[in-house]
This record gives C-alpha cells, sequence and structure tokens, in this order.
C-alpha cells in the first residue's frame, strides 16, 4: 500500500515538471527572446476593404441622371507613419504644415488604433490623388483608399433625390446588421435613404500579407478568404430629368413647388422645391460647409416644399367637395344654390368676387363660387339622413381622406407630411362635444381654415380626377435592375375611393371650362385640351399664394400637375402659366409661346416682390 | 443525523479564483465592440454574457452536488455513465457540425456536447468498477472491462470527428498507474507516442515504418522478459494495443492533423517545398497550418514580463488569433498579464492538481480514491494539451482549457468533476464518525 502511496506522488512530480516545462517556455517566449513582441509591432496581414460601384439613378427616358465618380481619402496608420518632409502634402492637399501636424496627431490614442487606418483628408479629386500616388513612396505609412462619390449628369432634384455622405458613429451602432465600418458612405436622406440598402451593394475584402516594409507580397491563404464586392445595383426613376430641369428654372427667383404626376401609374415626373440648390455641392468634402450655408438661408432651400409644405389648399379643395356630395347624393350636377356675392345662409360669410345669381354645380366650380361650396358643405353636415353632425362629418371626412388628403400617400422618400384634416374629436376637443355645427367649420367647404394640403397631395387629387376614379401610390422609382442586368418594375398599389365614376366626368367638364373660358385661361396650350383650377392660398399679412392645379389632356391625360407659388397672389396668374408651360414641355417637347416662357422666367418674387403683383 | 463538515475550502477557493479569472479573461475578448465602447456584462449576445448565465447556473447545481449525500453519486455511477454514453450516440447521429466535428447537439433551445459529460461518466463508473471487493488488476477479465469502459466513448468521439477528445480518455491511465498498473507500460505509452510522432515527421527515410517495427517490437519483447512473463493478461493487450495506434498513425491521421504535428518540427521551406512539390502550387500550407500557432506564440511573446495590462491584447484582439475565447484564450493570458500572470495561472492549476490528488489519497473509500486520481489525470492532460499547444509545444489540438475557455458544457463538467470529488472527501470524517461510535 505504501508502495502505491508514492507512486501518487510521483504523479504530483510529474504535474510540477510539466508546470515547469511550460514556465521555462513561457520565459523563452516572454521574456527572453524578443523576436516574438517584435512581430506583434508589425501587422503581417492586411485588410483592404474594397467598395463597390452604388447603384446607378436612371430618368423615365434611360437617361444617366445620378453616377458615380471616383475619389479618394488620405488615410495613415499611426504605427507607421513616416513623414521626413510635409511639402509635398502641403502642396497636393492644399493644407498647411499645422493643420497636417494637427490632423495626424488626432487620432483615439490606443494600441489598437495606432494599426487601423486614419483618415487625413477625405475625398480627394482624381488629379490630386494621381499626383499624391507619385510621391507616396517618400512616405510609410500613407495610403490612399478608393471610393464612389455622386456625380449629377443633370444637376437637379437635389430635394428628392437626397445624398450620401461618409457614415456617422450613430448609424454604425444602431445598425443591426453590423454593416457599415469607419469611412463609408451612406445615403443620408431622399431615394439615397430609402433605397440604401439596394443601391450599396456589398463590400468586399482582400487579405494580404505584407513584410516589414508594408509591400504587398501576396494575397493570404490563396484568397480563400477574400471576398468579391458585389456592385450595388441600378434603379430607374418615373422622373423626367429634362422636365424638372425646366422646372426648376421655372421656378428661378420664387418660393414654391411644382409636382407633375402621369395619373395612370402615379409615377412622380417632377417634384420642384424653389429656391433650388445643386446637388453636387453635397458631393465634395465641402459638404458639412455648404449644408450649413443653406441651412442658414432664410429662405429655406433644405425644405422639402412639394413632401413637407403644408398649404390651405384654397379653391382646389371645392372639386374634391363636389365629388364627395354628389357621391354622398347630397346634390346632383343640376343642384342650385342661391350666391348673393356671398353665402346668404350664414351673415354674408364666406364672401365671393361677385353676385353668381343661382348657379349649378359645373357653373359654380368655373366661377369658384364660395356660396355655392358652403351651401353645399352645409346641406351635407345637416342632411336629415344623419342622426347627428357627428355622424354626418365623419362620413364627410372619410369622402375627403379617400382622396388622400389628411394622411401620408406613402411615397418612397422618408420624411413625407400627412397636411391635415380635422376629425370631429379635434372639434369636440376645441368646442365641446355637443357645441359645434356647420357654421363653426364652414371654411373647410373652400378649403380655407384648419384644412391643409401638401403640394403633393394637390397634385395626387388632380391625378385621381384625371383617372376618373383612382389614383396610384405616388413613387419616384418605378424599376430596379436586377442581377442579370434586366429591369424588374415595383408595383405600387392602386386606391379607388367609393363612389360613382361619373361624377368625375362633370368635375372634369368644368375644369376644362375653367381654362378655355373662366379663371385659368392662362394656361391654355395650342391643341390640347387642358382642364384646370385656379386656387387662391391666403397667408395673411403677406401675399396671398397662387396656386394652379391642372391635367392634360382632357382624354386619356398623360400629366397631373399642381403648382404653388407663394406670396405671388392670385392664382391664375402665376401658377397657372407655370403648369402649362410644363405640361407643354412635357407633351410637346419644346415651348410654342415664348413671351410666356420669358415672362415667367423674369418674374421675382424674393428680391423684388412688387414685380409680380403687376397683371398680365 | 449525518453532518456534512469537511468541506475542503481550499480547492473551492482555488477553483472559484480560476473561473473568476478565466471569466475576466473572455470579457477581455468579447466586451469591446468595433467602435471600443464597453458593452453591457450581461448582454446576452455575447460571449461573456453568455458564459455569465453558464456560470451562474454551474454553481447553483454545484452546490445542489454538495448536499448529495456520497452513497448517491456511487449507486448512480453507472447510470450516469450509461446516460453520457447514450447521448454521445444520439450526437453522432443527430449533431450539427461546429467546426468539423458533430459533437454539439441541440434539444429545444439547450445544446450541449455530451462528450464532455462522458468524461465524468467514464470516471464515475472506472470508480465504480474498479472499487469492487473483488477486483484485481491481475484479473485480465476486470482489466479488459476497464480498457472497454474508457474505449466506448473514446471510439464514440472519434466517431464525431472529435479526435481531440477522442484522446483525453487516455488520461486514466495515469490513474490505473496509481493503483498499480505496471510501471513500464507509461513507459510503453511513451514509446509508442514517440514512434508516432517519428513516423510521420521523418517521411523521407526509406523503410521507416520497417525500422520502427522492429525496433519497437525488440523493446517490447526485452519488456515483458523483464517482467519474466509473469502475466500475459492486460498489460499484454495494453501493448498490442498501443503498438497498433503508434505504427498505423501515419495512415489514419488525416494530412491537416499530420501537419499540425510536422509544423512543430520541420522548417518552413522544407514544409512550402513539399506543399508545392505535392499539389503543384504556390501553396502556403505551413502558412494556413502553422498561422494559428505562430499568431498565438506571437500574441503571447508580445506580452512581455508583466503583460500589456488588462483589455490591452491587441495582438490577440486584431483577429489574429483564432477562437480566441474558447481554445486559444491562454493567448490573452499570455498577452496582457505576460509572463508574470501566465506563470501565476499554471501555479494555480498545479497547486489544484495536487489538492486533487490529496482528497483522493485522504478520501477513505476506495471509490473516491481512483475517482479522484482519475479526475486529476484528465485536468492534466487537458492543461498540457491546451497549454502546450498555444506555446508550441504538443500538436495543435482543439479541447478547452478548463474552468478558463467560453462554453458551458466545459464549464459545468469540469466543475461536476471537481465538486463530485470534494463531495466524496467531505464524507471521510463522518464514516470515521460512525464507527468510532
Amino acid at each position: 500500500m505504501n508502495d502505491l502511496r508514492i507512486r501518487g506522488q510521483v504523479l504530483v512530480v510529474v504535474f510540477i515538471a510539466a508546470g515547469l516545462l511550460f514556465i521555462s517556455r513561457l520565459f523563452f517566449l516572454q521574456v527572453w527572446s524578443e523576436d516574438y513582441a517584435l512581430k506583434s509591432n508589425q501587422l503581417d496581414m492586411q485588410k483592404i476593404v474594397i467598395r463597390p460601384p452604388r447603384g446607378i439613378i436612371f430618368d423615365r427616358n434611360e437617361k444617366i441622371y445620378v453616377q458615380n465618380s471616383p475619389v479618394f481619402d488620405v488615410i495613415f496608420i499611426p504605427a507607421q507613419l513616416y513623414i521626413p518632409d510635409t511639402t509635398i502634402l502641403e502642396d497636393i492637399l492644399g493644407l498647411s504644415k499645422e493643420e497636417i501636424r494637427k490632423r495626424i496627431s488626432k487620432y483615439p490614442k490606443g494600441d489598437l488604433e495606432r494599426v487601423r487606418p486614419q483618415e487625413l483628408e477625405r475625398q480627394v479629386n482624381a488629379r490630386q490623388a494621381t499626383r499624391l500616388q507619385e510621391r507616396l513612396w517618400e512616405f510609410k505609412g500613407i495610403y490612399l483608399e478608393a471610393k464612389n462619390s455622386r456625380e449629377y449628369i443633370y444637376p437637379v432634384g437635389a430635394n428628392f433625390l437626397g445624398y450620401i455622405n461618409q457614415v456617422n458613429p450613430v448609424d454604425i451602432e444602431t445598425d443591426a446588421e453590423g454593416y457599415y465600418q469607419p469611412r463609408d458612405l451612406i445615403g443620408i436622406t431622399g431615394i439615397e435613404r430609402e433605397y440604401e440598402p439596394f443601391l450599396r451593394g456589398k463590400k468586399g475584402k482582400r487579405i494580404i500579407l505584407v513584410d516589414a516594409f508594408h509591400r504587398e507580397v501576396g494575397s493570404y491563404a490563396d484568397g480563400k478568404l477574400d471576398e468579391l464586392p458585389i456592385e450595388g445595383r441600378d434603379i430607374k426613376l418615373g422622373v423626367d430629368a429634362e422636365l424638372q430641369a425646366f422646372g426648376e428654372a421655372l421656378m428661378r427667383n420664387k418660393k414654391g413647388s411644382i409636382v407633375a404626376i402621369e395619373p395612370a401609374t402615379g409615377e412622380i415626373l417632377a417634384f420642384v422645391s424653389a429656391p433650388v440648390y445643386d446637388p453636387n455641392l453635397f458631393t465634395g468634402r465641402e459638404l458639412g460647409k455648404y449644408y450649413k450655408l443653406l441651412e442658414k438661408d432664410t429662405l429655406k432651400p433644405l425644405f422639402n416644399r412639394p413632401l413637407m409644405a403644408k398649404y390651405p389648399p384654397g379653391s382646389v379643395f371645392k372639386l374634391l367637395q363636389a365629388l364627395a356630395a354628389m357621391s354622398d347624393g347630397i346634390i346632383t350636377p343640376q343642384t342650385h344654390f342661391n350666391c348673393i356675392g356671398a353665402w346668404p345662409r350664414n351673415k354674408g360669410k364666406p364672401k365671393c368676387h361677385g353676385a353668381h345669381g343661382s348657379p349649378e354645380l359645373r357653373t359654380a366650380i368655373i366661377h369658384s363660387c364660395n356660396a355655392y361650396f358652403a351651401e353645399t358643405y352645409y346641406s351635407f353636415l345637416t342632411h336629415n339622413k344623419f342622426k347627428d353632425i357627428h355622424q354626418s362629418y365623419d362620413t364627410w371626412w372619410e369622402r375627403m381622406s379617400s382622396y388622400g388628403s389628411g394622411h401620408k400617400l406613402g411615397i418612397d422618400i422618408p420624411n413625407e407630411t400627412a397636411g391635415n384634416l380635422p376629425t370631429s374629436n379635434y372639434y369636440d376637443k376645441i368646442y365641446g362635444k355637443k357645441s359645434w355645427h356647420a357654421f363653426t367649420v364652414y371654411s373647410n367647404s373652400i378649403g380655407q381654415g384648419e384644412v391643409q394640403m401638401t403640394p403633393l397631395q394637390m397634385a395626387n387629387a388632380v391625378a385621381l380626377i384625371a383617372n376618373r376614379g383612382f389614383y396610384v401610390t405616388p413613387h419616384f422609382v418605378t424599376e430596379k435592375r436586377n442581377t442579370d442586368g434586366s429591369w424588374e418594375p415595383i408595383r405600387y398599389e392602386k386606391i379607388n375611393p367609393k363612389g360613382d365614376t361619373s361624377h368625375y366626368n362633370i368635375v372634369v367638364e368644368a375644369m376644362a371650362d375653367v381654362v378655355s373660358f373662366g379663371t385659368g385661361t392662362m394656361a391654355q396650350i395650342d391643341s390640347i385640351i387642358v382642364c384646370g383650377k385656379t386656387g387662391t392660398a391666403e397667408d395673411p399679412p403677406r401675399k396671398d399664394h397662387s396656386v394652379f392645379i391642372a391635367f392634360a389632356p382632357k382624354d386619356n391625360p398623360k400629366i397631373a400637375i399642381a403648382c404653388i407659388v407663394e406670396n405671388a397672389g392670385w392664382g391664375g396668374s402665376w401658377a397657372a402659366p407655370i403648369c402649362s408651360l410644363m405640361m407643354e414641355k412635357y407633351l410637346n417637347r419644346k415651348i410654342k409661346n415664348e413671351a410666356k416662357l420669358k415672362r415667367i422666367l423674369d418674374a421675382d418674387f424674393i428680391r423684388s416682390p412688387a414685380s409680380g403683383g403687376t397683371a398680365p | 443525523m449525518r453532518k456534512k463538515v469537511n468541506i475542503d475550502w481550499i480547492t473551492v477557493l482555488v477553483y472559484i479564483a480560476l473561473v473568476v479569472f478565466g471569466w475576466m479573461n473572455i470579457y477581455s475578448t468579447s466586451a469591446k465592440d468595433e467602435a471600443g465602447g464597453l458593452m453591457s456584462m450581461f448582454d446576452l449576445n455575447t460571449y461573456h454574457g453568455k458564459q455569465f448565465i453558464f456560470i451562474a447556473i454551474t454553481w447553483l447545481i454545484c452546490g445542489f452536488v454538495l448536499m448529495l449525500d456520497t452513497k448517491f453519486v456511487e449507486v448512480t455511477s453507472y447510470i450516469f455513465y450509461g446516460i453520457t454514453i447514450a447521448l454521445m450516440i444520439v450526437a453522432v447521429f443527430f449533431a450539427k457540425e461546429t467546426k468539423g466535428a458533430s459533437a454539439w447537439f441541440q434539444v429545444g433551445g439547450f445544446g450541449g456536447q455530451p462528450t464532455e459529460f462522458a468524461k465524468v461518466g467514464t470516471l464515475m463508473a472506472l470508480a465504480k468498477f474498479m472499487s469492487r471487493y473483488n477486483f484485481s488488476m491481475k484479473n485480465s477479465r476486470d482489466m479488459l472491462i476497464v480498457a472497454g469502459i474508457s474505449l466506448l466513448p473514446m471510439l464514440l468521439a472519434l466517431l464525431q470527428n472529435d479526435a481531440g477528445s477522442a484522446i483525453t480518455f487516455f488520461a486514466p491511465i495515469l490513474m490505473l498507474y496509481r493503483e498499480g498498473l505496471h510501471p513500464l507500460f507509461l513507459v510503453f505509452l511513451f514509446v509508442s507516442g514517440f514512434v508516432a510522432v517519428i513516423s510521420i515527421i521523418l517521411t523521407n527515410i526509406p523503410y521507416i515504418s520497417a525500422i520502427l517495427v522492429f525496433i519497437y517490437f525488440g523493446i517490447g519483447v526485452i519488456s515483458l522478459y523483464l517482467l519474466r512473463w509473469r502475466f500475459l493478461n492486460f498489460h499484454i493487450v495494453l501493448f498490442v494495443y498501443f503498438s497498433i495506434i503508434s505504427l498505423f498513425a501515419n495512415h489514419v491521421l488525416k494530412d491537416y492533423q499530420k501537419l499540425r504535428i510536422r509544423v512543430l518540427v520541420v522548417s518552413e521551406e522544407t514544409l512550402n517545398k513539399e506543399m508545392e512539390e505535392k499539389y503543384g502550387r504556390k501553396a502556403r500550407g505551413n502558412q494556413d497550418v502553422g498561422y494559428q500557432l505562430r499568431q498565438s506564440m506571437v500574441a503571447i511573446g508580445s506580452g512581455g514580463v508583466w503583460g500589456k495590462g488588462y483589455g490591452n491584447a491587441t495582438h490577440t484582439k486584431g483577429d489574429f488569433v483564432p477562437e480566441e475565447h474558447t481554445d486559444y484564450i491562454f493567448c490573452v493570458v499570455g498577452e496582457e498579464h505576460g509572463w508574470m500572470g501566465s506563470t501565476f495561472l499554471l501555479i494555480a492549476y498545479l497547486f489544484l492538481l495536487w489538492r486533487m490528488t490529496w482528497l483522493a489519497e485522504n478520501s477513505k473509500s476506495r471509490y473516491g480514491r481512483i475517482y479522484g486520481y482519475g479526475a486529476a489525470s484528465i485536468l492534466f492532460i487537458h492543461f498540457v494539451i491546451n497549454v502546450g499547444m498555444t506555446i508550441g509545444m504538443v500538436p495543435t489540438i482543439g479541447i478547452p482549457l478548463p474552468y478558463f475557455s467560453y462554453g458551458g458544457s466545459a464549464i459545468l463538467s469540469f466543475s461536476l468533476m471537481l465538486f463530485v470529488l470534494v463531495n466524496l472527501h467531505s464524507y471521510r470524517v463522518n464514516i470515521l464518525g460512525d464507527k468510532a461510535i
């Protein structure tokens, strides 16, 4: 037994011997030999990120609208850095010695950061990069990193295209996929943001072996760990880039919006937010500087008006009002109401532009008779088929909502605004549950008061009328490119508000009359029947906004449009001709009446607001 | 009523220190994200967060084990062995593959590696069988059963393509030595391992296999003569068994396994040249196989005397060392805590090993002693292979560092192994006490 006990001690000796062997081996590795300590300070593998080109954006005529332009980041790896003389860098990058020194010493400290690439200068152009490339051998630890910036063939549409910029730390942290790394580019707003995962493609990587001087000596493991980048996929817009450019020219020196939609498909043809700015401003490394300038501008060029600005829709709203009343059987096209230059039922409010006698619906639309629509609305809300004002108001609200007002339409760019279509709850809160009635809310009938619509919603309402009873969710992107190169159309929802389509015909007829002999004669185009409606949105104490909506041709319409020129006055004199020019440009590709064009191009409501007041 | 008074708190304290230090190292590898910010300690999407849960569960179970009746452990030995073997069989058929081995399987939301638990099961079964009153090391039938008990899980591990775990089932031979196995057979084991390695390394010498067979059997016959042919029983079986393993190692092992051995000895140029001849391309065979080894040695070597400090394992975390939270966790210790830290850790393991043999020796039941030495042997082989591999003294074999590496099954099974021993030891006084009264 004792003999075997000794064996246990022999085992302990074996354990200790192995331990001592390890400890001495560790002493050799960690203390004695400097070889290993040195090796850890130099990278022998280097990961190179390959960023694929971003998807190209085409316009509706398959012309390249937005493409890529190569730019280069100048980066440095602190652990390797050796700069004998900064004059070359000063010369090529246009930086002062102090600035270069500051940037090189400004990186997060820590051993890990010492071996990670840091930024010296972002987005230098190809010429600078070529010059620098030739001299790089004079330095150690400075590299050029290629990536793709954007280039706008048509420098228009900055408001909906959005832009790309270096990804910020917050985006990196919140990205569930963990895709983004510092210095990657990411879509910030607009289409670039909405279609980011699609446009960006997928980064690739290459792992190379480098020697002590960081020269590439081959790929690691025969490239088994390398990944090829996947190119970003292209998209096609419904926007007509030339029409967009034309629209932006027309809106020069004005504030406002133009939205043009192809009624049958819901494709947006033009989407102008004035004042405009050149999207190319946001492509270079001065992006931050320009952004700040534009942000400070009192005219708010960064405010995407067609999407986010809310206006009282004015008499444009009366068309929807007529449709709602006819659908619920409140009026027929033959219904007459009295007009005495004001609405007789409510102490002469609202006023009218003249005494229209006893107009029927078509005449009322042509003359934009406030009294007629106030009475229509009154009849609606007090109709004896509803049990109380709540029921009648909610029915009316449902109708108007189904025409695309008061809620987001679901356009494919971020930051859409819902406009405002007050609910009965809203009035309950303000006035108390039983204390409001038709006279309280009568101004809704003529598109004043609480009712607000965005230019996009107005254009969409026109598309609804042009289509005689449906609209397709308005959208920019129509098709996306598959990996095999074919185009795949994107399907959008078609919305059919309830109601008889014959009601639309009477509205369309009246709109045709508005342009041929009513308030919108300035929207006429030779040999094309245009249907339109003027509007005037109040903006006290300033001058009214000039509003016009239209579509053309009357049969089988190709374009529906809404235009708002802020503080320009009467709808017929400014917004109407702008709409007609846009439609003519789109349908005929050229403008016949050059005097009309010149008058609009010359009009200036920003520097000399007075000039806008002169009647044609 | 019996009282449990004799829990060996020294063992428990050393164990807790190892587990806590291990968790700190896992935290160091997984706590820093790309942006350099610290993540929550209990984030369950991280390794350290999960390990925290594993440790908590393990400690609960271990506390329970301490309260068990010693007899209960003994009585359930075969049952526990049977269950773990059954789970291993299930794993062979239904397991999902991780890192090429199908040792991991999942039931519902819970997954685990049955092989880890089979190590404890095997020890218990061996201890149970060998503590029978009529058991004799000289009885061939008994010894064949002993061999069978440990060969069965080894075979199953091999079927799971998990050669690393299979090797660990050799460990109980140290315990058999303590129980009376002739020391010459440790020499057999050593020589056969040596022969296997030589036959793999010296492939360019003609007739190397024939020469080795000759030498090997020569040694065998001389050894048996020295034993005066006293018992042609289990010893012969062992001898033949080792012979077969060593002689066929060169044919049985896969190319990459042989490379792992050769990379320790043969120079880089030679290996590259060979690969080029064999595969006809500019292969970087040594870079593939030797890469992990080189990087882990560089990581440890760069630690210096005092290390780079906690959380600063730049080389390990720069994705140069693979599996840094599991099999290569020792790199983190080496890089962050240097020679002093590594030595301290090794001494802690040695202390624990010694203490386990002490517990075994001082447990009055035969079962406890056999089990204790077995547990120490298993811990020792893991310790030698894992640490030895990271510092280039042992071929790359993927097995965890007990109490240290990330992994729920590993921490639970190794803790169980230890706490069963503490439990067995804790009853010593009571048994005496019973007799005294």
